[in-house]
């Protein structure tokens, strides 16, 4: 019943009168496509003259063996992509420690999110400093001083031990053990969840208080409601932050720079793709190697992207009417 | 969705086959905007050039950025009209920083080189050679043992970097805490089997605290541990050291952690990034170690709080063959439009005792004898720099020499750690880590 | 009556229970999360030597040292210089962000022109590179226009809607705005920018609002563009002056780090808390007209 009430509530809104005057409807489109451009002309000009030629300028070094000296820069076609595929000892290495990344920390930190950011908008008293308090640590996230703080909270005499102490747990070095380390970088990301969930946040605070009302009077109970009305009219935001928590999950690199001191962690168990493409590309200057590393990590994350956009046919609903 | 739609909502992907010629173009279109500087032979006497402020970058943190400014202050005092702009930051910032600005020929004047970096940038072209400034007298290196100038010598016969301060690793010891064990020291003529023998010797006295920090992690230290079997770690296009060599350092280690004289696999990993201040020496856990001679004092001011101890230096555990030593240098870059006034700073910095006194060894121990000498005999400098600058002496009078690492060698810094890392945790055995490791270095040194 | 009083009478015990619960498990969650602040914000107050030594979160011997310190401890500047560059920087980061992203959101989001999905689909393409390998084309070019070791490179393109993550979350709030408030106004006669100006804007302040806190927050917190493009001392910001504290080589100053790393997230934590007043205000969109 409440499902009908909102999809109606969305036909409702779709504008009558397409047919009215063939004229005024040929007339808008060139408005439209005027205005579009205009709208769109600051973007263009920078995407155009800052991100785009750069961009193709890293696919063109891809093909190189450049390393800080164009005058000694050769062609070399595929083969950085064939020794990163096929020679790279490491490189297989932080594929499957990037993919174990997102799987596992992206969906935990939503959620986390998530839960947090519905709690905060039952209108409870003190909001700002909650809110405020759960946001501060993903200000540290990326800050020099987190590596010593992380260390102190999962160090072998650290906090974490500390408290499992006290229940009578033995800990270990959950920073040192290989085992553990990635999981102490995945804790960390969950621990900064508060851009996502100020997004969140935001989005709730959108939706429409007529819809629930509505629902309330059909009578709705507080769970039929969050599920039927908050979350589907907040799809677009928990597409939008989906998508960009996983090309983040991806691309992570400044947290685990910053707590494993650009090594990698401990026998390389912590050793992101980006944070391997940073030691190729700074510390050893194969900067052609390294874009080629690049474009093949854009090459996954748009297939991935790609298909989560294609699946919103499914679930994303948009209060325009259009379902793309 | 429309088939159009879906078609469109795909982001381009550009196409191999057919991007070769637009994308050879703006490769071209790279090396066009990126073109400027080229490889200049060395100047010498009146044609330097002597345009525009003088540029100069380095790297430390605050204190040790601090006194370097003081120095450039006082050269400053001596040049009014001279404009000098100064870029310190980290080190790691430094190098990246300066890679970046090599590949667009935009150098500051004097970049900091080091050791193990500066082959990169002089192979590159991205410096001037300075012999001509060297044997005319503008940049007057009179005072620094011939030796240590030479290292410096590229393979092509260039000098391109000139050492203002130099380091070097050695055995650190906490004497105050042994003998408060009843433990005696290891000799100093030891090689690094006899440290870890002399360290599963006195383990049993030594209660909580371990005698000896495992050094499988370390290049350097591997480095004295090759030295000391004849070998070293480059020899022209590959390694300088032998599998057998290799191997028997790893088993070396495993022996030490097994019989409980080095701290266990997770403390030691999570102890490898540590800054010096919070090292396993600084708060106690280990009694003996080796570090950079530079590291002695911080490690000293944690000590000092908790009063567990004190850390004095010894020679590296060579077992008396010559062990090496690194250098900070001051390099010219190729872009630099005011050569002049670079070669007379580099002329100052190095000779001056008046800023060694200031630096304090911040920047290394200063290689120019005279220098070093008026420190020794000065009572302004702490007896811990002293017996650094005597440590260094001995080294050179034993036939050590700086360490000039090849191009493209840094990063196995980092990747001999994450391989003894992978043997400590037991997930490779020492044979197969070994080879890895050997092919890395092929890898690095084969050049790109 | 009776029945109607009775049915609410639970009702309410079970809605206080609940949110007691709620406020007990947020109030420990902030504790649990706030921990590592916490003790960074006591250790800004303890003697620097003493910072690694101690977890508690009680401070013997407070001393104000760290600030001094760290303010006055840098070469040729103070940390001042550093605060005023990124609070220039980032203001301007907010501005252009805001302006562009939204003049771009409005036209993706609302606009039917043909290209759309195509420029829609390669901006969002533009996220997906990592940025390492667009540092040394990115400055060649910012070279050959001679903008290094100004503020430019990290301001101008701001201005250019290149942050496509801004662009991208402004499409998705733009697109939450029922249809029907913007066809009646262009049935009234009104032009784009009116509608942009006038109906999109004001009903997204809570997404741009969001917008304009992240921006201030992720170029504050900037390290790596600020170290390529600003080489003077006098240009640094406030991520560098924060790294110099604690480097490998030379003596660390932990004191001085954590105590310059707490003020410099208070203009931050102020900006946003400015900034939430916006994201709370929910509008609702009846009556609007």
């Amino acid at each position: 019943m409440a499902v009908t009430t909102a999809r109606a509530h969305q036909r409702r809104r779709r504008p009558a009168g397409s047919g009215a005057g063939a004229d005024q409807g040929w007339t808008e489109t060139r408005r439209a496509t005027l205005a579009g451009y205009l709208f769109l002309s600051p973007w263009l000009l920078g995407f155009f003259g800052i991100t785009a030629l750069p961009m193709l300028g890293s696919l063109a070094l891809s093909f190189t063996n450049f390393s800080g000296s164009f005058s000694r820069m050769e062609w070399v076609g595929l083969d950085n992509y064939r020794i990163m595929f096929t020679v790279d000892p490491a490189y297989w290495g932080s594929v499957r420690v990037t993919l174990l990344y997102v799987l596992l920390s992206v969906p935990a930190m939503l959620v986390f999110a998530l839960t947090v950011a519905t709690l905060l908008n039952k209108g409870i008293r003190a909001l700002g400093i909650y809110r405020t308090v759960f946001y501060i640590p993903s200000l540290l996230g990326s800050s020099v001083a987190i590596a010593v703080l992380w260390r102190f909270v999962w160090g072998e005499s650290g906090l974490v031990n500390a408290v499992l102490g006290v229940v009578g747990i033995d800990g270990r070095s959950w920073i040192g053990n290989p085992d553990t380390a990635l999981f102490t970088i995945m804790v960390l990301n969950v621990w900064t969840f508060g851009s996502p969930m100020i997004i969140f946040l935001a989005g709730l605070r959108q939706v429409p208080t007529e819809l629930y009302e509505a629902a309330a009077l059909d009578g709705a109970g507080r769970r039929a409601r969050y599920w039927y009305i908050t979350l589907p009219s907040i799809s677009p935001v928990v597409l939008f932050n989906g998508i960009l928590a996983t090309i983040g999950g991806f691309q992570a690199f400044t947290q685990v720079y910053v707590v494993s001191g650009g090594t990698g962690g401990p026998a390389g168990s912590t050793l992101f793709y980006t944070l391997l493409l940073y030691q190729r590309a700074f510390t050893e200057l194969r900067f052609g190697y390294a874009s080629a590393m690049a474009w093949a990590l854009l090459v996954v994350i748009a297939a991935v992207t790609a298909a989560v956009f294609a699946s919103g046919r499914f679930w994303v609903h948009y209060g325009d009417g259009e379902e793309r | 969705m429309s088939y159009a739609g879906r078609v469109a909502a795909r982001p381009s992907r550009p196409r191999r086959r057919y991007a070769a010629a637009p994308v050879a173009a703006l490769a071209v279109g790279l090396v066009v905007a990126a073109c400027g500087g080229g490889e200049g032979d060395a100047p010498g006497g009146d044609e330097l050039s002597a345009e525009g402020p003088l540029t100069i970058a380095w790297y430390g943190s605050d204190a040790r950025n601090a006194a370097v400014q003081e120095v450039v202050d006082i050269f400053g005092g001596q040049n009014p009209d001279l404009v000098i702009e100064t870029q310190p930051t980290t080190f790691d910032g430094h190098w990246d920083r300066l890679s970046v600005q090599a590949s667009a020929n935009n150098l500051p004047c004097v970049p900091a080189m080091q050791s193990r970096y500066q082959t990169r940038y002089e192979d590159r072209g991205s410096l001037m050679p300075l012999e001509g400034l060297i044997e005319d007298g503008t940049i007057d290196v009179s005072g620094i043992p011939e030796e240590v100038v030479e290292s410096n010598r590229n393979a092509d016969g260039h000098i391109y970097s000139i050492p203002y301060g130099i380091w070097y690793e050695g055995a650190v010891l906490n004497l105050p805490a042994l003998e408060s064990a009843g433990v005696e020291a290891p000799d100093a003529g030891n090689d690094w089997s006899g440290y870890v023998d002399w360290a599963i010797a006195a383990q049993p006295d030594l209660g909580d605290s371990f005698a000896l920090a495992s050094q499988g992690g370390s290049i350097t230290q591997f480095q004295m541990w090759a030295l000391s079997q004849g070998e070293d770690l480059f020899a022209d296009d590959a390694a300088g050291f032998s599998r057998e060599t290799l191997v028997a350092w790893y088993e070396l280690w495993l022996g030490a952690i097994e019989s409980g004289a080095t701290p266990p696999p997770e403390i030691a990993a999570e102890f490898a990034g540590v800054p010096t201040s919070e090292s396993m020496m600084a708060v106690g856990l280990t009694l003996v170690s080796a570090t950079g001679d530079n590291n002695a004092s911080d490690m000293q001011i944690t000590l000092d709080q908790n009063g567990l101890g004190a850390v004095s230096m010894a020679l590296a555990p060579t077992g008396g063959k010559p062990q090496v030593v690194g250098a900070n240098s001051w390099a010219i870059s190729e872009n630099c439009t005011n050569v002049a006034a670079a070669a007379e700073f580099i002329n100052f910095f190095i000779n001056s005792s008046e800023g060694a006194f200031i630096l304090q060894t911040q920047t290394g121990l200063p290689p120019a004898t005279a220098v070093a000498e008026e420190m020794l005999a000065s009572a302004d400098v702490a007896d811990s720099i002293k017996e650094r600058i005597a440590l260094y002496n001995e080294i050179l009078a034993a036939g050590g020499y700086v360490d000039i690492w090849p191009d493209g060698t840094q990063a196995l810094v980092g990747q001999f750690t994450t391989s003894w890392e992978e043997v400590m945790f037991g997930q490779t055995a020492p044979d197969a880590a070994a080879d890895a490791f050997i092919a890395q270095v092929e890898t690095a040194l084969s050049g790109f | 009556m009776t029945a109607v009083a009775a049915r609410h009478r639970p009702h309410q015990v079970s809605h206080r229970v609940q949110r007691t619960f709620i406020h007990v498990g947020l109030v420990s969650a902030a504790f649990v999360m706030s921990y590592p602040l916490l003790w960074m914000t006591a250790s800004a107050f303890r003697p620097s030597e003493q910072v690694l030594v101690e977890d508690s979160l009680w401070v013997s011997t407070p001393t104000l040292e760290n600030f001094v310190n760290g303010w006055t401890s840098v070469a040729q500047t103070s940390f001042g210089t550093f605060f005023l560059n990124s609070l220039v920087i980032s203001a301007l980061a907010v501005l252009g962000n805001v302006l562009s992203c939204s003049l771009a959101a409005y036209a993706f989001a609302r606009l039917r022109f043909p290209g759309r999905r195509v420029w829609f689909a390669l901006m969002i393409g533009t996220i997906m590179l990592p940025y390492h390998v667009l540092l040394i084309p990115q400055y060649l070019l910012f070279n050959s226009l001679g903008w290094v070791d100004t503020f430019l490179p990290l301001v101008v393109p701001r201005f250019l809607a290149t942050e496509a993550f801004f662009v991208f979350l402004l499409v998705q709030f733009f697109r939450l705005i029922p249809k029907g408030l913007a066809e009646a106004a262009r049935i009234d006669g009104c032009g784009h920018a009116r509608i942009f100006g006038q109906i999109m804007v004001p009903l997204a302040v809570p997404a741009l609002a969001t917008t304009a806190a992240f921006s201030f927050i992720w170029s504050w917190n900037d390290f790596l563009n600020p170290l390529i493009y600003l080489t003077s001392q006098g240009n640094y910001t406030v991520p560098i002056g924060l790294a110099l504290f604690v480097d490998a080589s030379g003596t660390s100053n932990y004191g001085g780090l954590f105590a310059m790393s707490l003020l410099s997230l208070l203009p931050v934590i102020g900006f946003f808390l400015a900034f939430q007043r916006l994201l709370l205000d929910g509008i609702s969109t009846t009556g609007l007209k």
